[in-house]
């Protein structure tokens, strides 16, 4: 994990640095400035001393200060300030979007081949392949502007349920895609569940159909299921990415963005990390959950 | 052989599958009885629709399946009129079914505890205490070591033999009077086989189980009937008591069966059926082994044979016993094999 995530940083530190113009590219600063600028920051020698040079203010926990969205501020510290909304917003999706999922996942499954299954699956091929910043857009032009319930943008400052209810849209827009492959997920795994010989030994037993797919088929599916309810919440923290700009959401998604436009190197480089350590904690977290929920590998070891 | 009380009646059924491709007839018209004590053995190859028929019985039918008519009577209630509520009342509590293969027949992430206690606990007659005392008590009568702790270990951790003892517990757990095992110990070793029909007997003598037994093992038939139906096609062709079928099988196909066993004195190349069953789709008319029966009369191609009776116990399905037949002989092998089992006489 570390070795990976070494690789990441020295790539991101890479790209970053191969990008033509300076981190001081400012009009009003004259060219003897930007040159005193760089050579404090060091960016004037070769860029593999940058790089080690980096690296040894990484290791003591200095990485560097942003320069143009909160200048001066260290990188880190920008970013905590960003996350807290990142986080709230992409929760409350996943919140809501798991019951819808589970619940659209179970109806179309018991229900294979018949009426509800076919709309379930056709809104839910709708979901997957729309990209959300589609749905966002729309919903920010029908909802938001022409009928006017909800407010366009996101506002910080707003308070109360104010403050919520410019919150509901991106929250909307993240879900979608969620609600789908929770449904999808669940559908598949379940009809296979269903239709396998342990259920009719249980229904052999007395259980009626129901109990049956409940207490076997439904449980035996949620195992598969926490392995993509933990990634999900990266698949949001990227979606988020796009969203939290159309909404204009002060989060991570969107300092990522403004970062890479205003070529804030450093900055661009700790949000990247900050991804990256997200991707890489939530496979090791699934590698774990596998061993905790399935009784198959729990117990394997001790054979 | 026992004429005892009947409990389950099986009249004319037949059972179609709608598929892409057409209507499957995969039972049509098969009658059987079963009597209170008694064990009778359903043979035939794939596909004659043996399984189909014990799941119809059982309502687990997939819902591509129809029955397109006759009665299953149990104890006086036609079970192919009951609403699906009724039926989970009559399933594991009045007919217990044992599954061919106990690999995929146990929730392979439930421990084996819970997968009986939940069967004893919907009668909700029993706290999960006693459940659990019940149930420890079931797996160490089927005969599985140690009970209390491997009650609480999961299905990959039991060999094939032990599933399906675990099955079989479940399957007895709230006191079935009926028994039907589909095929159980196909998936089995041979000497798993034994001891697992072993038990099955034990557990009838002891608990008066009816037992209706699904086979394509004739060693099995042996080993359990008290009678026996042969299935071919979708058709009950021939059945009488055990002796009767295998000392006088009658049906070309029964004999056929019956010659391709091998035995100690097998030399050469094992007898075999020539072809391959009808494809159901296109049911065949007459006897449907007409094809395979180098035997056949012009007859038995166009019209099915109505069941002859050859003794009180012993009916069958062919031609070869109509009056103005032809004397058919027995294949050699069989005549052999008959005639040493007979010397054998109590042998058997």
């Amino acid at each position: 994990m570390c070795i990976t995530l070494f690789i990441i940083l020295t790539i991101a530190f890479m790209v970053v640095r191969l990008m033509p113009g300076s981190v001081y590219d400012n009009p009003e600063y004259s060219i003897e400035i930007i040159q005193a600028l760089e050579a404090k920051a060091q960016l004037d020698k070769p860029w593999i001393i940058q790089y080690f040079h980096f690296l040894k203010g990484a290791l003591r926990g200095d990485w560097g200060v942003s320069v143009k969205i909160a200048p001066c501020v260290p990188v880190f510290d920008v970013i905590k300030q960003r996350i807290p909304i990142t986080i709230l917003l992409n929760i409350i999706s996943l919140v809501i979007s798991l019951p819808i999922g589970i619940l659209a996942g179970t109806v179309a499954a018991m229900n294979r081949s018949r009426m509800p299954d076919h709309i379930i699956s056709f809104l839910v091929v709708n979901f997957i392949s729309v990209p959300s910043f589609v749905f966002a857009t729309l919903m920010q032009y029908f909802l938001a502007f022409k009928a006017g319930w909800f407010p366009i943008v996101y506002s910080a400052t707003a308070a109360g349920t104010a403050k919520y209810r410019s919150m509901m849209l991106p929250m909307l827009a993240l879900s979608f895609g969620p609600i789908a492959t929770v449904t999808r997920y669940l559908r598949g795994e379940l009809i296979e569940n269903l239709s396998s010989e342990y259920m009719l030994l249980a229904r052999t037993k007395g259980l009626t159909k129901y109990q049956a797919a409940f207490r076997h088929a439904f449980r035996n599916s949620c195992v598969p299921l926490a392995n993509i309810i933990i990634p999900m919440f990266t698949g949001i923290l990227g979606g988020s990415l796009v969203v939290e700009r159309i909404f204009a959401i002060p989060g991570v998604g969107g300092l990522m963005v403004e970062s890479v436009s205003t070529s804030d190197h450093f900055l661009t480089v700790a949000v990247l990390l900050f991804y990256s350590v997200i991707s890489l904690f939530t496979i090791l977290l699934v590698d774990i959950s596998y061993g905790i929920i399935d009784p198959r590998i729990r117990l394997g070891g001790n054979e | 052989m026992k004429t005892g009380e009947s409990i389950l009646t099986v009249d004319n059924l037949s059972v179609s599958f709608r598929t892409y491709s057409g209507i499957v007839k995969a039972v049509r018209g098969v009658s059987f009885e079963l009597n209170k004590g008694e064990t009778i053995c359903i043979v035939g190859e794939s596909g004659s629709g043996k399984s189909v028929t014990v799941k119809t019985i059982m309502g687990i039918l997939p819902p591509s399946a129809v029955i397109e008519s006759g009665t299953i009577n149990y104890k006086g209630m036609d079970l192919t009129k009951l609403t699906e509520e009724e039926y989970a009342r009559i399933r594991g509590k009045e007919i217990g079914l044992i599954f061919q293969d106990p690999l995929s027949s146990l929730n392979p992430l439930m421990k084996i505890g819970r997968q009986i206690t939940e069967a004893l606990l919907i009668d909700k007659e029993m706290s999960k205490r006693e459940a659990r005392e019940a149930a420890i008590e079931l797996l160490g009568a089927v005969g599985i070591r140690d009970p209390e702790q491997r009650f609480e270990q999961y299905p990959f951790q039991f060999s094939g033999g032990m599933r399906q003892r675990v099955v079989i517990a479940i399957a007895l757990a709230r006191n079935p009077e009926v028994l039907i095992c589909d095929e159980p110990t196909t998936a089995l070793d041979v000497t798993v086989q034994a001891r697992i029909l072993n038990l099955i007997n034990e557990l009838k003598q002891k608990r008066q189980l009816s037992i209706i037994f699904i086979t394509h093992d004739l060693g099995v038939v042996a080993h359990m009937a008290d009678r026996v139906y042969v299935m071919y096609a979708g058709k009950i062709v021939e059945y009488g008591t055990a002796e009767d079928i295998f000392l006088e099988p009658a049906h070309p196909y029964a004999r056929a069966l019956l010659a391709s066993v091998p035995d100690m004195e097998t030399e050469g190349r094992l007898a075999s059926i020539p072809g391959a069953p009808p494809n159901m789709l296109h049911p065949p008319t007459g006897d449907g082994f007409a094809p395979r029966n180098k035997y056949a009369m012009q007859i038995d191609f166009e019209e099915e044979p109505p069941m002859f009776r050859i003794s009180d116990t012993h009916y069958a399905a062919t031609w070869s016993l109509h009056p103005s037949a032809p004397e058919i002989p027995m294949p050699d092998v069989l005549r052999e094999r008959i005639r040493r089992m007979k010397e054998g006489g109590a042998n058997r």
